[in-house]
């Protein structure tokens, strides 16, 4: 493990990709790590969640490209199962899948589901297995069980505090723990999220058309506008219309120098739905903060932050909307103003 | 078979209890803030042991914060005797093992039923499916194809051997699964493997966040301090354009269905060992007349 000179392990940077251009961008930016879902065949289109497949390497050569591209520049490799589902109808497709990304060299895997990691824990693979956001780790004794059952990295879910990471990553028994840093942040717990899907029917596509931004994730019902309707005694009565279920968060960068200090391991920057550039960009732009905090020079930190926020009016909406992985939510607003006229939901 | 009323409304237990179910189950299932203080559980546990009726206590997701108040209730009910616990969290699996009296029952988040997805009716539909550049995808495998999507929007996470073998090595032999009349789930194998199973009517969760959408919504200044309108208020959402409909209650969504006559009749055909009834503001099942009048149903 890499470590710092006061002994904490250095925060790997972990960038997504979905093809080989794209895993030569971001390695060439400085990620530590890549982390890519392979389309499984058989059920590239089944739609239960995660991502959808186009946002996937095609096939597993392209991967062993990618992972060789990898391995020639010190970089690993990181697979993820992405279907957060496993049952007995899709244990064939799951495990073909599973030894033919194996076979191509990758350096670990991600198990969605508690059926997948045993599933790989039986195959006997010789490769670690990584436990998912997807399995809903939130506490110290939840990475304790999946530390029993073998697994050497866990990825903690979204909605934990700083102070949460801390005291986990303290208590973690050698167990590696994964945070995110960047882009899209869901609104809902990853592990009882049935609100995405990786296909979609027409009126997802219509929907999608008519909204004047899409929003970062697409095609998951938090990012939709509803018209809220409050049941009284005479039947439902509409308040307004809103995306109520949007709390989607974007960014850490303000808060690297106090993620840094929990000791994580990892910071994965998500966005495998994303442009080549943006996946290039954000890896080069959290290299460069991470380099400068760990080297202990906080005011050059600082300018950068400061010149990269001035020059990105994107950023500057998501600062604004206070966006924050790790900040308050319940400060989010919405689109339209908030919170509603006090008169209206009384 | 048993007919349980679940709650988190401590004002409301005297009354669910006095009623006609056979068994009460109290605490959160999904926020962690609105988890019961150690002496409300006491309270509720006398409520519920006073009207004779057997008690399981609820639990979320946890954080650190949650596993550690979870601790301290569980020697409280271990010290009362054999009691069930549903759990919604590997950590809370991981801690109870620790309290002989007590048994894992394997909550709802710990169970994924693809059904549950807001798009599984039109999923399980067929022909209606376009990947970017708008072609049609499930038309291409035709029939075969289309019966095994509805068959994989028919299965659960519990249908796979190694996860069942994990949960009996742990103790569990009790889940909680949801009713979902477009996709009726077949649980042959867990009931093989000698589970019970509890199904839940009326709402099947969709998602559920930390990131309290009623909460922001309603302008609560800390989920700590929250008022918790949870208990008193649901919103239904509505978007025309996708025909989607769904219902929010405090942090979590749901997907709500009333079961019909003959949708219920089948469902007591189904062999589970347990029904759940929740009380919540989005059933209108808020006080003992209707939970009665709903239960009457479940055994007539």
């Amino acid at each position: 493990m890499i470590r710092s000179v006061d002994g904490r392990p250095k925060p790997r940077l972990l960038s997504p990709v979905n093809s080989y251009e794209g895993a030569v961008g971001v390695i060439s930016s400085g990620a530590d790590e890549i982390y890519c879902g392979v389309k499984i065949p058989g059920v590239e289109y089944l739609g239960l969640g995660t991502r959808p497949s186009w946002v996937s390497v095609p096939d597993y050569g392209e991967l062993e490209k990618i992972v060789r591209h990898a391995h020639e520049n010190g970089v690993e490799t990181v697979v993820t199962t992405d279907l957060p589902f496993m049952a007995k109808i899709v244990e064939k497709q799951i495990k073909g899948h599973i030894l033919s990304c194996v076979k191509t060299g990758i350096d670990a895997l991600i198990a969605s589901d508690i059926g997948i990691l045993l599933m790989m824990r039986k195959m006997n693979l010789d490769v670690p297995i990584y436990a998912s956001t997807y399995l809903g780790s939130m506490n110290y004794e939840a990475v304790d069980f999946l530390r029993k059952l073998g697994v050497r990295r866990v990825i903690l879910e979204r909605h934990l505090t700083i102070g949460e990471i801390r005291q986990i990553v303290r208590r973690s028994n050698g167990v590696e723990i994964e945070v995110f840093v960047h882009g899209a942040g869901c609104s809902n717990i990853n592990a009882n999220c049935y609100g995405c899907v990786s296909v979609f029917p027409a009126a997802l596509a219509r929907e999608r058309a008519q909204r004047k931004n899409p929003g970062p994730t697409g095609y998951t019902m938090c990012t939709f506008p509803y018209d809220i309707y409050e049941v009284k005694g005479e039947g439902p009565v509409k308040i307004m219309n809103a995306t109520i279920l949007d709390a989607f968060t974007f960014c850490s960068l303000c808060r690297l120098p106090e993620l840094i200090k929990t000791g994580a391991t990892g910071f994965k920057i998500v966005g495998r739905e994303t442009s080549r550039e943006f996946q290039a960009s954000v890896t080069r732009l959290y290299r460069k903060l991470i380099d400068l905090i760990r080297a202990g020079e906080m005011e050059s930190y600082r300018d950068e932050l400061k010149r990269y926020m001035e020059g990105n009016s994107m950023q500057q909406v998501l600062c604004r909307e206070k966006r924050c992985y790790y900040g308050d939510f319940l400060n989010v607003p919405y689109e339209i103003p908030f919170p509603p006229p006090k008169e209206n939901i009384v | 078979m048993k007919s349980s009323v679940q709650t988190n409304n401590l004002g409301l237990l005297e009354e669910v209890a006095s009623g006609s179910c056979d068994a009460v189950r109290f605490g959160s299932e999904f926020c962690e803030y609105s988890m019961p203080t150690l002496n409300e559980l006491k309270k509720a546990y006398e409520i519920v042991n006073a009207k004779g009726k057997e008690f399981t206590y609820v639990t979320p997701r946890l954080s650190n914060g949650g596993i550690e108040k979870l601790r301290r209730q569980l020697t409280f009910l271990d010290k009362q005797g054999k009691s069930d616990i549903v759990l919604n969290d590997y950590g809370a699996l991981n801690i109870l093992e620790g309290y002989p009296n007590l048994s894992p029952h394997l909550g709802r988040q710990m169970v994924r039923l693809p059904a549950r997805s807001p798009w599984a009716r039109l999923l399980i539909k067929g022909g209606i499916f376009f990947k970017p550049g708008g072609k049609n995808v499930l038309t291409k495998g035709g029939f075969l194809k289309k019966r095994w999507y509805r068959r994989v929007f028919s299965s659960s996470s519990l249908d796979f051997q190694y996860t069942v073998e994990l949960l009996l090595d742990h103790g569990v032999r009790r889940a909680d699964v949801d009713w979902i009349p477009h996709a009726p789930s077949s649980f042959v194998f867990m009931k093989s493997k000698g589970f019970d199973l509890s199904v839940h009517l009326h709402l099947a969760p969709v998602a559920f966040t930390r990131r309290c959408h009623t909460a922001r919504f309603l302008g609560e200044s800390s989920l700590k301090k929250c008022s918790r309108p949870c208990s008193a208020r649901a919103f239904l959402l509505r978007n025309e354009l996708c025909d989607l409909s769904v219902w929010l209650n405090g942090n979590a969504v749901f997907n709500y269905t009333q079961p019909t006559p003959v949708e219920l009749r089948n469902l007591k055909k189904g062999d589970f060992a347990e029904f759940v009834v929740t009380t919540n503001p989005i059933t209108g099942m808020t006080s003992r007349e209707k939970i009665d009048e709903f239960i009457t149903l479940l055994k007539d």
